[in-house]
């Protein structure tokens, strides 16, 4: 019922937020819906509804509603404070883990990526088409196909270059572009371009070859069978490999043992060499703590703090909103519906007859 | 009168949220800091390991500057001390001097073809630079981690709770000026 709708700076967690007004309002125009005849609200039946169900259901969702802005006040609080105090670190010396980086988006090599709607070159895309639905009380806008670009692109700073896998990330994207089709659908693109700034919180990790190539692998394990092979030889060993000829071999001559076990091995790789050990940095969502985002935007972080820092406000405003619209509901409600439909109901009932008539 | 109650307790419940983020944010930044120096810290042992190879395989080709080695060598202990001491002030020193001594041994190196044509040292040579350059890098990055919790403690309102449980500032990593000058080649050779 509630398909997700993407929006331009959205948090994932903020999706909760949304469907949880939903429901509110739905339950907040229920009794009204049920309270109808001949497309007037009898108010008699409006106030039978609302003293049996309608108060406590609006109240559930009104107390509901509270908790969901406050815990979201607070953890955008927290995440601004995170981006906030967290420098920007240069790819070249990245330490392992969560790590906040700058640089420009680019393919990775051999690979593109073109927009699903507009046919544009981008690094991500997300985009949703929407029809037109109409009832006969109105019409409304149905989510009929969604969705986002989970493909690997490059983040290239002045130091060094990594890759960035967006699949769990909130994108903030400077071009969001809401159009009409000739078919009279609503279609909405978001894009990051290739070769435009972009700015990544996330998890860095560094691989070497041997964690990601299945041919280094191979070879390592080829280069432990053949020192263990060796090791049966010790004597051999010592010969070849203790330098100080002290009847051992140190740290220093075990190392040079392992160095020639490589050479032999990296001879049966004619495409290869012992030096080309390759090391590659991802930063993705994996080994993130909670409360820790993923964002990837091609906004500056300044803009994104204001963002975040909206935000927190804008849900601290809907908590005490809730918490006024919790204690005045039965108030506001009356008048509500007085402005709605006109006339002003007859003065009878448990409903009407509380304070409202003051 | 209840619209009031409910009010001051939504006002009262999220100056306790905002005050539980503050020190959530302090406690944050001291960790940082912490974590950034032991980030220095790995890439300085790796880079002594380093150094002490290097100064194996130059002592075999470099019989006459044993100065040089020397230098680099009391340089290289004095900065592991300094750094077990967490002695900010002789860690800035001794790595000022350790690369000065380290860049004046590559400049004299150009001296002993046999030394340059090992490739042991050229892998040894590039490896050290690369971690010279990322121990700066590292040094900057703890610096504005160091100076973000800094202003932090100072600036209202998170100095009442800095004061309240005690959160103290951390000293800057200062190199100094020698590292900053460029090599005296001329002084390397003579």
């Amino acid at each position: 019922m509630f398909k997700k709708r993407r929006r331009a700076f959205a948090l994932k967690e903020e999706y909760i937020f949304y469907t949880m007004l939903t429901i509110s309002l739905l339950v907040m125009y229920l009794p009204i819906e049920f309270s109808k005849r001949n497309k007037k609200v009898d108010f008699a039946l409006f106030n039978s509804i609302y003293n049996s169900w309608g108060e406590w259901a609006i109240k559930a969702a009104l107390v509901l509603l509270g908790i969901i802005s406050f815990y979201l006040a607070f953890r955008i609080l927290k995440q601004y404070f995170i981006i906030n105090n967290n420098p920007l670190s240069k790819i070249r010396s990245a330490a392992q883990g969560y790590v906040e980086v700058e640089g420009v988006q680019a393919f990775l090599p051999g690979k593109s990526l073109c927009s699903p709607l507009t046919k544009t070159p981008c690094t991500w895309y997300a985009y949703m088409v929407e029809e037109l639905s109409s009832t006969g009380k109105g019409s409304h806008w149905v989510v009929k196909e969604s969705g986002e670009s989970s493909e690997h692109f490059m983040l290239v700073d002045t130091t060094g270059q990594c890759i960035i896998s967006p699949d769990g990330a909130d994108v903030f994207t400077r071009f969001y572009k809401v159009w009409i089709d000739p078919d009279n659908k609503r279609c909405t693109e978001q894009l990051l371009m290739p070769n435009e700034h972009v700015y990544v919180t996330g998890v860095f990790r560094t691989f070497s070859s041997s964690d990601i190539n299945p041919e280094s692998a191979e070879k390592n394990q080829k280069v432990l069978d053949l020192v263990k092979q060796w090791k049966q030889d010790y004597a051999r060993l010592l010969q070849e490999f203790d330098v100080n000829k002290d009847g051992n071999l140190d740290k220093d001559e075990w190392d040079n043992v392992v160095r020639a076990a490589e050479k032999q091995i990296n001879g049966q790789y004619p495409d290869s060499s012992s030096e080309d050990v390759v090391t590659v940095n991802i930063i993705s969502k994996e080994g993130r703590k909670l409360d820790e985002p993923f964002i990837i935007s091609d906004l500056r972080k300044k803009e994104i703090l204001m963002k975040f820092h909206k935000k927190f406000v804008f849900y601290l405003v809907i908590f005490f909103v809730t918490i006024v619209a919790f204690c005045t509901v039965k108030t506001w409600y009356y008048h509500t519906l007085v402005k709605l439909y006109g006339s002003t109901p007859p003065i009878r009932g448990a409903f009407l007859s509380e304070p409202l008539s003051k | 009168m209840i619209l009031g109650v409910v009010v001051i307790v939504g006002i009262l419940l999220s100056m306790v949220a905002y005050f539980i983020t503050l020190y959530n944010q302090l406690v944050f930044l001291k960790n940082e800091v912490l974590k950034n120096w032991s980030n220095i810290d790995v890439l300085l042992k790796q880079r002594n390991s380093e150094l002490t190879k290097l100064i194996d395989s130059c002592k075999i080709y470099m019989e006459y500057e044993k100065g040089t080695l020397l230098k680099i060598t009391e340089a290289r202990n004095t900065l592991v001390s300094a750094t077990e001491n967490k002695d900010l002030a002789s860690l800035g020193k001794a790595e000022s001097e350790l690369r000065a001594g380290t860049r004046q041994l590559f400049a004299l190196a150009e001296n002993y073809p046999n030394l340059k044509a090992d490739s042991s040292f050229g892998n040894l040579q590039g490896r050290i630079s690369e971690l010279e350059a990322s121990i700066s890098d590292r040094r900057e990055f703890y610096n504005e981690s160091v100076n973000l919790n800094n202003i932090a403690i100072e600036q209202f309102p998170e100095v009442i709770v800095a004061q309240m449980f005690g959160f103290k500032d951390f000293q800057l990593l200062k190199f100094s000026d020698e590292e900053k000058q460029d090599v005296d080649i001329k002084k390397a050779f003579s």
